[in-house]
């Protein structure tokens, strides 16, 4: 209770204190009056009764400080004098403070722009009900041809297959079937629900046709996130089940881009793929699907598949019937009392039953049947079993792509970080030199030593903060670039990334922290004053220097030491970026890519198959050709570094190839493909006009193939098969490359679309341009579209932007690491150039001796740059061991080139030397310019 | 002679002196120093600071008043609480002497 009673008491004094400053000040001059009267009735002058009294008084300030310090109250009134105080020397410094807070901010923007992109990408949780609740499933197989398609469980799979070196398979993908048996095990899941891979559909509303993203979604999707809408309602179970009307849900996003937000949209007619569909509901702003980084435009109910995708329905049998066409994946909702083991337990139960059916059917097949595809049926060892993974954060595929590489750059931004700390800590050190005086003044009349530090530690924290500031809004900007520059790759990346409490707390320990980093080892350093060796010494330090100093000079240049160390590691990064970048451009492709123009359309989607397919496909063909400033134009299923390829078998018989590869590379083509790719015809002749649907089947191979198969002896004539039937060669190309640049050049065979009409689906059109591939684009859109208006067209870039897509990792990297290589250079000859000039500054009064004991100026140069030549090559030495170790760490982001390529070593070396000497020169300069007379005289 | 042996020592003797009525400051270490015969000096260095505290838990009241040749001063005076934690000192010193006088003798 009189604890309590004594908080109160302060806090009421708190509100008062000036009263109380007032009436102590009041009252001790009282005291001090009846002490000067006692001395005077005690016979001493009125003046010199006065000076004794006071001087017995003591000090009064002290008095005051201890007194109020009974209250309690110093720590707010000092922090607040420190801040007032702080505020004043900053301003005082304008250049200083400029050069502080623009480090700071460079520093703790870079690291904050990388930490929002990692928490977007990687740490933010699915904005639906409780994600921790969400569980994927995915399954495990030790070897996949013990199960596909040998044995016949899988006959069919879309979606992403993971291999690892030993050859074990996960995969997220799951059959239909397989679905309905997990949907039974309701003791596991209180709700679960399937979809599958987004698509691209034909949507056409008001007239106007336009791709968008669609997942098909299964009845229980909405309410198992536990996602509501903004308009209209979700897709329901009733919706999904063969026969029920089309419905649709759209995006927030795509309901303002499409339909101007207006509340008609729901209940509109609109058409997906030629099929009528009615927009239901709208999701919520925040709901951008299960994948952080793509954004959807549409959820269709599952079982619209037949009706959006008829042409995936193979042999009439539905996707949803058949055990051995794994299209769906799945993700429930975990019941809170069940074990994550009683989870995978119930449900591995459940899918081992659901693959009997289809193990049954390939066991009979087999039997009945050698077909080729089928082996003998898998044993027992060889079926997946089932894993159970957490889902909070959505599905796994963008982020297992780009976490590695976010997390080297995020290692990147924080050498630079430290880099501009250690610039700062000895901008720091500097001043506080010049602050000397004033600090040994303030110890001398009775600041406590830990006062002062807190004082100076508030000032940097102070600077921290104005810097983490500027840093933040640096970083808003930055980010927004970054994400941009992302979205220019083969998938764009749509990131919404709003600032947020992670980000913001990031931020705010950094910059505390660097705050606290730099501002306590010179504060700390600098109250360890001599008090009259300070108070006698001026601003420029006696020849001797106190020990003091020098063990300050010795501080800031193992910080200098350490940033050249830090700086190398990141221009040998840079340097190895650059030379892979540069490598990946230098390759030859086997084809001529300038002046393409590219596009994809898909008539599918609108009805289109067959004989009349084909027809529309050279009709647009014929049409392009004709348009002005068109060389000449092909068709081809798969681009030439588009990221698509395809893959069959080739038998020749005959002829065994003694490469036991994973099959060969098939592109189905039209007349001039090789033509308008400028791939060079080696032997016997391309596919061409005459190659019509009647004429016998042929195919051109690749050199690769040829040499595989054939050996030396001549392809021409020769019969081989493939899984659309028997061809005759007719022809040999040379190489090219197919989807990927680092790849080899894989065997290829090329055949005529034409010819197989009943497999024709979307294909994809090249157009090699006299100029500008771009300028053309108005007109061939314009051709597209006056032979059917309802075909939009996708993928439209020039050659030479598809290819940049598919490095765009290494374009980033490379311009990154050398935009902070050139950052992490630049300040580490800043700090080199201050630590330089204040060193000078030291040994003003011994250079002046030298010289006028007849040193010439070059000599002085001399000594002053080995000085910095020597601190340089303490620090190359110590930085090349350290990137040699850290350069293995990105040695799978290399291309052309090994981690130590010594090359890139010796050069950054050399370029850090000769511009740490640049930074060195000038004080060096100055140094020997020291007039004699001005030096001694110098104290 | 200083008296930072006993802790808490300067705080039961301002307490005491203010049994006689209000004083202030000056007053207080007068009357310490008179009756002590000139032993116990308290210097304004350690009286404030020890009004304070006893300001702070209660013990005494502080209030503006008229000193004897007319001028403003500040005159401090006992609390009931004061009184009470006066009495409760006042033993325990009386105990604390005992025991350090029978130390001494038997040394």
């Amino acid at each position: 209770m009189g604890s309590l009673l004594r908080v109160w008491r302060r806090l009421l004094f708190l509100f008062r204190r000036n009263q109380m400053d007032q009436d102590l000040a009041e009252e001790m001059q009282f005291h001090l009056e009846m002490k000067g009267r006692e001395k005077r009735q005690a016979g001493m002058g009125k003046k010199e009764a006065q000076g004794s009294a006071r001087r017995e008084f003591g000090n009064a300030l002290s008095l005051k400080e201890v007194s109020r310090e009974v209250w309690g109250f110093c720590s707010i009134d000092f922090f607040l004098q420190d801040i007032r105080f702080g505020l004043h020397m900053l301003r005082k410094n304008p250049g200083f403070t400029a050069a502080v807070v623009l480090s700071l901010a460079l520093g703790i923007g870079a690291n904050t722009s990388i930490f929002s992109l990692i928490d977007a990408l990687m740490l933010k949780m699915l904005p639906v009900r409780d994600p921790e609740e969400l569980r994927l499933l995915s399954w495990v197989a030790q070897s996949l041809p013990g199960i596909m398609p040998a044995s016949g469980i899988i006959h069919a799979l879309s979606g992403n297959l993971d291999q690892d070196r030993t050859g074990r398979s996960t995969c997220t993908s799951f059959s239909y079937p397989t679905f309905e048996q997990i949907q039974t095990r309701n003791e596991v899941f209180s709700k679960v629900f399937a979809f599958a891979d987004p698509s691209r559909v034909n949507f056409k509303m008001n007239g106007q046709a336009q791709l968008a993203d669609a997942d098909l979604v299964s009845g229980d999707y909405f309410s198992g996130l536990g996602v509501g809408t903004v308009a209209g309602r979700t897709i329901t179970e009733a919706d999904d089940s063969a026969g029920a009307a089309p419905v649709a849900m759209i995006s927030y996003g795509y309901w303002e881009r499409r339909f101007g937000g207006e509340p008609s949209a729901v209940g509109r007619v609109v058409t997906i793929n030629n099929i009528p569909f009615t927009i239901i509901g709208v999701t919520p702003p925040e709901f951008f699907g299960l994948q952080a980084g793509r954004s959807i435009d549409l959820w269709l109910p599952l079982h619209t598949q037949p009706l959006v995708e008829p042409r995936w329905t193979e042999e009439g049998r539905s996707k949803f019937i058949r055990g051995d066409d794994w299209w769906v994946q799945i993700m429930g909702r975990l019941k809170p009392d069940v074990s994550e083991q009683q989870a995978r337990a119930a449900l591995e139960v459940a899918f081992q039953q659901s693959m009997a059916a289809p193990q049954e059917a390939a066991r009979s097949a087999a039997s009945l049947k050698q077909s080729p595809e089928h082996g003998p049926p898998a044993g027992s060892q060889d079926l997946p079993h089932l894993e159970l993974a957490s889902a909070s954060k959505g599905l796994n595929d963008l982020r297992q792509e780009f976490s590695k590489p976010l997390f080297i750059l995020m290692g990147v931004v924080g050498l630079v970080l430290l880099i501009a700390c250690a610039n700062v800590a000895n901008l720091f050190l500097s001043r506080t030199t010049a602050r000397q005086r004033e600090i040994a003044v303030r110890l001398a009349i009775g600041a406590g030593r830990r006062r002062i530090i807190r004082q100076l530690l508030t000032e940097s924290v102070m600077l921290a903060s104005l810097g983490g500031a500027s840093g933040l809004l640096l970083a808003y900007w930055a980010t927004n670039v970054l994400i941009a520059f992302m979205s220019s790759g083969r998938n764009p990346i749509t990131l919404s990334v709003r600032p947020n409490l992670n980000v913001l707390a990031f931020t705010t320990v950094i910059s505390v922290v660097t705050g606290i980093l730099f501002g306590l080892a010179p504060a700390y350093r600098t109250t360890q004053v001599d008090l009259t060796g300070a108070l006698k010494e001026a601003a420029g330090g006696s020849s001797s220097g106190t020990h003091h100093s020098r063990r300050k000079l010795g501080f800031a240049k193992a910080l200098v030491v350490s940033q050249v160390a830090m700086a190398l590691l990141l221009l040998v990064g840079a340097g190895l970026f650059v030379r892979t970048l540069q490598n990946l451009r230098n390759l030859n492709l086997g084809f001529d890519w300038r002046n393409i123009l590219l596009f994809g359309i898909d008539p599918t989607q609108n009805g289109y198959e067959g004989a009349r397919l084909v027809n529309l496909y050279q009709e647009l063909q014929r049409r392009i050709d004709a348009l002005p400033g068109v060389n000449s134009v092909s068709v081809s299923q798969n681009t030439l570094i588009g990221g698509g390829e395809s893959i069959g078998d080739l038998a020749i018989p005959g002829y065994t190839t003694k490469d036991v590869s994973d099959g060969v590379h098939v592109n189905r083509v039209g007349p001039r493909f090789f033509e308008t790719l400028g791939i060079p015809l080696v032997m016997g002749r391309a596919i061409g006009p005459v190659d019509t649907s009647g004429a016998p089947k042929v195919a051109v191979i690749n050199e690769m193939l040829a040499r595989q198969y054939f050996g030396s002896s001549n392809p021409v004539g020769r019969q081989a098969s493939w899984s659309g039937g028997d061809i005759q060669i007719v022809g040999v190309v040379a190489n090219a490359k197919y989807a990927d640049v680092r790849k080899e050049v894989p065997p290829t065979v090329y055949v005529a679309y034409v010819q197989y009409p009943e497999r024709l689906r979307e294909m994809h059109f090249e157009v090699r341009t006299a100029g500008d591939p771009v300028a053309i684009i108005p007109a061939m859109r314009r051709a597209v579209q006056d032979l059917d208006n309802n075909l939009p067209l996708f993928d439209v870039n020039t050659q030479v932007e598809q290819i940049d897509q598919t490095i765009f990792q290494e374009r980033l990297f490379a311009k990154l690491s050398s935009f902070f290589g050139l950052l992490a250079l630049t300040l580490t000859c800043v700090g080199l150039y201050g630590i330089m000039t204040y060193a000078v500054t030291r040994r003003t009064n011994e250079i002046g001796i030298r010289v006028a004991l007849g040193a010439d100026r070059r000599t002085i140069m001399g000594m002053v740059m080995r000085d910095v030549l020597a601190l340089v090559a303490i620090g190359i030495i110590i930085g090349i061991p350290a990137a040699l170790a850290s350069a293995r760490l990105i040695s799978h982001m290399l291309f052309g080139l090994t981690p130590t390529d010594p090359l890139t070593i010796v050069v950054t070396s050399l370029v850090m030397a000769a511009v740490a000497a640049l930074a060195g020169y000038l004080p060096a300069r100055r140094a020997s310019h020291v007039d004699p007379m001005v030096a001694l005289r110098y104290e | 002679m200083t008296l930072d042996l006993l802790p808490g020592t300067l705080d039961l003797l301002i307490l005491k002196t203010l049994t006689q009525g209000p004083m202030h400051g000056y007053g207080i270490a007068q009357h310490l120093r008179q009756v002590s015969n000139e032993v116990i000096e308290v210097g304004e260095g350690s009286l404030y600071p020890a009004l304070q505290r006893l300001l702070i838990n209660g013990w005494v009241k502080a209030e503006w008043g008229q000193s004897e040749n007319n001028r403003r001063a500040r005159y401090y005076r006992l609390t009931a609480v004061g009184r009470k934690r006066l009495a409760v000192q006042e033993e325990n010193f009386g105990v604390l002497l005992t025991a350090i006088a029978r130390v001494l003798q038997t040394a």
